[in-house]
């Protein structure tokens, strides 16, 4: 039995109406890297291929009423897949993230329109919402599916068994209502960017709804104090977008002006395997053959020598830049831009250049 | 104060094999355990307990086997214990099992525990279903992924929560509460204890009650609507290994310069020297011309 199937005639989700839909809710969090939702809707578009004509891929959206208008804030973000609907729900309770807000808001929807299938990436929020809807609605529900597809009758599920120790491939039936899957993170990455967004890429039409809602189990006592991001020292360094690595040059009182200056930059600290070893950092940010293998879009080696156990872990980095006063530094033939010269100083230097900037401006 | 902590046996996901041929998980080999979140959560509903007083009701749905984990949690200080299980059970999924656990719980004469604690997800599924869907039957608030729990003095008497959960990417959400509310707990929160001796030996003597959970009066599951079948489990092919094979034209030397880099690409480097400020300068500009500042 394979995931991947051929169209059927009438499926049970047609319900005898033209087109059914499938849904993708869109998530908005601090912190949610954007492709957690473009990855959704590329897998959701094959999903959809597999029935041209009879199954509708369409985008929602739950939001606060008055935000920026969703051609300039919604539909640029569609960057590779684009749905053929968009449905905007306007609340004024979703501004931002709460359990009953979305539960809410979505058996709304789903009341109002019945799609055939509805996903969602399985993050914190979405792993929180969609299980309760589900119970709430009484509606099937796979969580943290790898794939999935539509049969005549059934979901199929490829999920993971035993946190990866085996796959499992399951068949949830279909009824009548719809049925809520939630899409493992990461597990198909960013789709490719065709072209730009602005240019050549069709419009989603784009339905609004501000319904009146009614938040029977809202908490009163549940009380937001707010999202606080990760600080340098905790952000994860698979997931960094920049690090900032030290080593043994940088020096234990080092470390504390490196991960100022990470910072301030908006980047990870990292550490070679001397750095960890000495317990300068947590072992968990160290990189390289025995520490993690990272894929950041800029990389700051600081005292650090460049050994191949070290190498190894940051050959997927795309820019390089190393400080170290050893010419003959094997980091020095990775690296875009190097820099001879004392690490903290440099660091300290470029620290009060960044700061003096951000206040001049 | 009254607690329930809801409670998995689970694999230990270290004992699980899989056999490469005929995709068949074997059972024999597994090592059941307290699934790891809960204990988690088991520890949290224990230390609130110690600091606020109260009873605390550990409950699990598993067959014969899972009463370690009840003992487990008596020997860890829970008050009272309850299996529920019907051999029927063993296709129910998540939301059927949390529909069979809310019905336990209503079941008692007096009302809902004040809170009730979860693990976010189990070893084994890893559906992160129960918590929610149990939040849901019984109409109470809940908070998922639960990583700081802090119980805070408050002048009414009245038990105010100061909670952490986490979101993608290290960010956290905080936010404040009262019970009733249903947690589910990461394994990440605590340390759970080990239970003394002493207490181990007491709760290895301990009967534990059984429960039917179709003999419930709120309780009718629709299996037919919710459940998976597995159609095939198979082991995951293992990741290709990127090895760094040098260049065949490249001259000895460089050759085993590349080997020694571990593969990763020489480029064109830029290379600087001069006085500290001088490199800072550099340094920022070069950041400012490729857009990371
Ligand atoms: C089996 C095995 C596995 C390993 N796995 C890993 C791994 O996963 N990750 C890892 O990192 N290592 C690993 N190592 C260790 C690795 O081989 C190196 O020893 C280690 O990476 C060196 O760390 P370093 O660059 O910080 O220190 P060094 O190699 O000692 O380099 C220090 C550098 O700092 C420079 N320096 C000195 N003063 C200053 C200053 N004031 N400012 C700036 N620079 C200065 C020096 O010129 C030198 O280049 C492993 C080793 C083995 C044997």
């Amino acid at each position: 039995m394979s995931l991947i199937n051929n169209a059927a005639d009438d499926a049970v989700f047609m319900r005898g109406e033209s087109v059914a839909e499938l849904w993708v809710v869109l998530q908005e969090q601090e912190g949610l890297p954007p492709e957690y939702n473009q990855e959704v809707l590329a897998e959701a578009k094959e999903v959809a291929a597999q029935y041209p004509g009879q199954l509708q891929l369409c985008a929602v959206q739950l939001r606060a009423p008055l935000s920026s208008p969703v051609e300039k804030s919604t539909v640029p973000f569609f960057k590779a897949v684009v749905p053929e609907r968009l449905y905007v729900l306007e609340h004024p309770a979703l501004g931002r993230y709460t359990t009953e807000g979305y539960v809410a808001a979505l058996s709304w929807l789903i009341r109002e329109r019945t799609p055939a299938l509805i996903v969602t990436s399985a993050t914190v929020n979405g792993q929180d919402w969609a299980p309760r809807l589900a119970a709430q609605l009484g509606l099937p529900f796979v969580a943290r599916c790898l794939r999935f597809a539509l049969e005549q009758e059934a979901l199929l599920a490829l999920r993971a068994l035993y946190g990866g120790r085996a796959y499992v491939q399951t068949r949830t039936r279909l009824g009548r209502q719809p049925a809520l899957v939630t899409f493992a993170p990461g597990t198909r990455g960013t789709p490719p960017m065709t072209g730009s967004p602005a240019v050549g890429l069709p419009m989603p039409e784009v339905i609004t709804y501000q319904p009146s809602l009614a938040f029977e189990e809202r908490n009163p006592s549940l009380q937001h104090l707010g999202i606080e991001a990760p600080s340098a020292e905790e952000v994860e360094l698979e997931a960094a977008e920049k690090i900032v690595a030290g080593g043994r040059g940088v020096g234990r009182e080092g470390f504390a002006e490196l991960a100022a200056f990470a910072r301030l930059l908006g980047a990870a600290v990292g550490a070679s395997r001397v750095a960890t070893d000495r317990g300068w950092v947590e072992p968990e940010r160290q990189i390289g053959a025995t520490g993690k293998s990272v894929s950041p879009r800029l990389y700051i080696a600081c005292g650090i020598s460049g050994a191949a156990q070290h190498t190894s872990g940051i050959r997927e980095a795309q820019t390089v830049v190393a400080i170290n006063p050893d010419r003959n530094a094997p980091i020095f033939a990775l690296a875009d831009l190097g820099l001879l010269g004392d690490a903290r100083e440099i660091l300290r230097h470029a620290m009060q250049l960044l700061q003096e900037e951000s206040v001049g401006v | 104060m009254r607690i329930a902590v809801c409670l998995k046996q689970a694999p230990d996901c270290s004992s699980v094999y899989v056999d490469p041929v005929s995709g068949e998980v074997d059972r024999e080999r597994f090592v059941q355990t307290l699934n790891a979140a809960d204990a988690c959560a088991l520890e949290a509903a224990l230390r609130l307990k110690e600091q606020r007083g109260g009873s605390l009701f550990a409950l699990t749905l598993g067959p014969d086997e899972s009463d370690e984990v009840l003992r487990v949690a008596l020997a860890m200080g829970a008050d009272t214990v309850e299996r529920l299980w019907h051999p029927s059970a063993v296709d129910w999924g998540p939301l059927t099992i949390a529909a069979a656990l809310a019905a336990r719980l209503h079941a008692d004469s007096s009302s809902l525990p004040d809170l009730i604690f979860c693990g976010e997800q189990s070893s084994d599924w890893a559906s992160g279903t129960v918590g929610p869907a149990l939040a849901a039957y019984l109409g109470l608030p809940q908070i998922t992924g639960v990583i700081g729990l802090e119980a805070l003095p408050d002048p009414s008497g009245q038990l105010l929560l100061r909670v952490t959960r986490r979101l993608e990417r290290g960010y956290r959400e905080r936010l404040l509460t009262r019970p009733p509310l249903l947690l589910t707990v990461h394994e990440t929160l605590n340390e759970p204890r080990y239970p003394s001796l002493p207490a181990h030996l007491a709760a290895l003597q301990a009967t534990i009650a059984v429960c039917d959970p179709l003999s419930l009066p709120q309780f009718a599951p629709d299996v037919e609507a919710e459940e998976a079948t597995i159609i095939e489990v198979r082991i995951p092919r293992p990741r290709p290994h990127r090895l760094a094979i040098p260049d065949s034209q490249l001259s000895p030397f460089e050759r085993i310069g590349e080997i020694v880099s571990g593969g990763t690409s020489r480029r064109q480097t830029r290379l600087l020297e001069g006085p500290p400020e001088e490199l800072a300068h550099e340094l920022v500009r070069f950041l400012k011309e490729r857009g990371f500042v």
